[in-house]
């Protein structure tokens, strides 16, 4: 009998063995989802693209939808598309005139701060960037099945309406100075939202996040850790996600534009979408990708297209006169530039 | 201690170590691909089992995914740039393929780790 009693002993110490080690993997094989250190994360088709949040020291939810909800917001005033839109009322003489001035109309606190943002960076390009280049932009389809080229004659015609200097913006007043203008805030939007998103999410206490709003990328923090976050530089032409270069981020935006994101080749000859303003046409200028890295991603946005523009020598000139601002430049032979110092502040490695 | 003690305790542990070799063995192939349309989840795949699965989404789009060798891709798409049908293979926790047009997101829950949390373009 005492055999039976040390053996029911025994049998009670395995019996813990195995709800110890099973037990508790049970717990952890759960793919990980009720692991704290798991971040949140949703996506959403917005603002044309995919739109992704990801919050790396909350359990909070409602976080992710306010913020896809910032994105909604904004997307109803700056949408060129969208006819219920500010924007689109603006371009179409549908918002409320000043003072009985047909060519002027009041706009919102939001739709005016933007557009002086873009017109700061038409000015400091010299409307190599401008966003009055709406008559050209929608002229162009590039995501479409058969992409036409536009006839040389209807572009030479929307070029003559397009110049910022024509745009006049007086608080909350704008005046088009020519007809038929319109403005085009897709080469700033994304990045002016991306702010918007982050400044919600801050004062909401989070300190570790990442916006990515179809690539416009705008980080919170760093890693809860307190490791940079990795964000790849997207590879001209190649499949997509196969990196150039991977860098260590943490609190700033990376911004790229490229001629790879949308275009067709018609006889030869390759149309992207970003566009110069005084020709109506694709920019060639030997450069296939710009990124920049910057505080505001507004800034990162209105950059990457403008030194588009202004090519390789004048657009690293730019921005090594701005502070707190970094960039790479990949060109056709698909060498990658630096801007000055670039290495004293970000840590860089170039995929083969 | 009699020697039906000892059978007991090496049945029991014998027990205990196949359940954690059990679950280790779930845990490491447990690797999801989720196909999202429009944000709302609309199947969830093995990564480890070969198979296809199109993708019918509403307006009469679709996208085809094939699993194969531990790889997700969209081998075919009714979308006018099949940015889709032209993105890599992906296999490791995050990558995503997304398809704009059709609203369609097929995304790894995996176990292998990401080189980058996001890609600037």
């Amino acid at each position: 009998m005492k055999g039976r009693k040390k053996s029911k002993k025994y049998l009670l110490f395995a019996g813990l063995f195995i709800i110890l080690t099973t037990g508790c993997n049970t717990i952890n094989s759960n793919d990980g989802k009720t692991d704290s250190n798991t971040p949140i994360s949703k996506n959403a088709f917005k603002l044309n693209t995919i739109v992704t949040i990801t919050i790396y020291d909350s359990r909070d939810e409602s976080l992710l939808d306010g913020a896809l909800a910032v994105c909604d917001e904004y997307e109803q005033l700056y949408s060129r598309t969208l006819e219920t839109s500010e924007l689109y009322k603006l371009n179409n003489g549908l918002l409320e005139n000043v003072n009985n001035n047909k060519s002027s109309w009041y706009v919102s606190d939001k739709l005016a701060d933007i557009l002086d943002k873009g017109l700061y960076y038409s000015k400091l390009t010299g409307g190599a960037f401008d966003i009055t280049v709406e008559p050209v932009t929608s002229l162009w389809d590039f995501p479409a099945e058969n992409p036409v080229v536009p006839a040389p004659a209807v572009i030479k015609e929307a070029v003559t309406r397009v110049g910022y200097k024509n745009l006049s913006l007086e608080g909350n007043t704008v005046t088009f100075k020519k007809d038929q203008m319109g403005i085009d805030l897709g080469a700033i939007a994304k990045g002016y939202i991306a702010d918007r998103i982050k400044e919600y999410l801050v004062e909401q206490g989070v300190k570790s996040a990442m916006i990515n709003l179809g690539g416009n990328v705008l980080c919170v923090g760093g890693k809860p850790a307190g490791d940079a976050f990795k964000v790849g530089i997207q590879k001209p032409f190649a499949d997509r996600n196969e990196v150039a270069a991977i860098m260590e981020i943490k609190d700033l935006s990376v911004v790229s534009s490229g001629v790879y994101e949308r275009y067709f080749i018609k006889d030869n000859t390759l149309y992207h979408h970003i566009l110069d303003p005084s020709t109506g046409y694709s920019y060639d200028n030997g450069i296939i990708s710009t990124t920049i890295i910057s505080k505001k991603s507004v800034d990162g946005d209105g950059l990457s297209t403008s030194c588009f523009a202004l090519g390789l020598e004048e657009g690293m000139e730019l921005i090594n006169s701005l502070e707190d601002t970094n960039a790479v430049f990949i060109t056709e032979d698909y060498v990658l530039h630096y801007s000055e110092g670039f290495f004293d502040h970000i840590q860089v490695t170039e995929t083969e | 201690m009699k020697r039906n003690d000892f059978i007991l305790i090496a049945i029991i542990l014998a027990i205990a170590a196949a359940g954690l070799i059990y679950l280790n063995f779930a845990k490491k192939s447990g690797d999801m691909v989720v196909v999202k349309v429009d944000g709302a989840v609309y199947k969830e795949l093995p990564l480890n089992k070969d198979t296809t699965l199109e993708i019918q989404v509403t307006g009469g789009g679709t996208n085809f995914l094939v699993i194969k060798d531990g790889h997700a891709i969209i081998e075919d798409a009714s979308c006018p740039d099949k940015i889709c049908v032209h993105h890599r293979q992906i296999e490791k926790d995050g990558e995503s393929i997304i398809c704009l047009p059709n609203k369609v997101v097929v995304e790894i829950e995996g176990s292998k780790q990401n080189e980058v949390d996001a890609v600037a373009d």
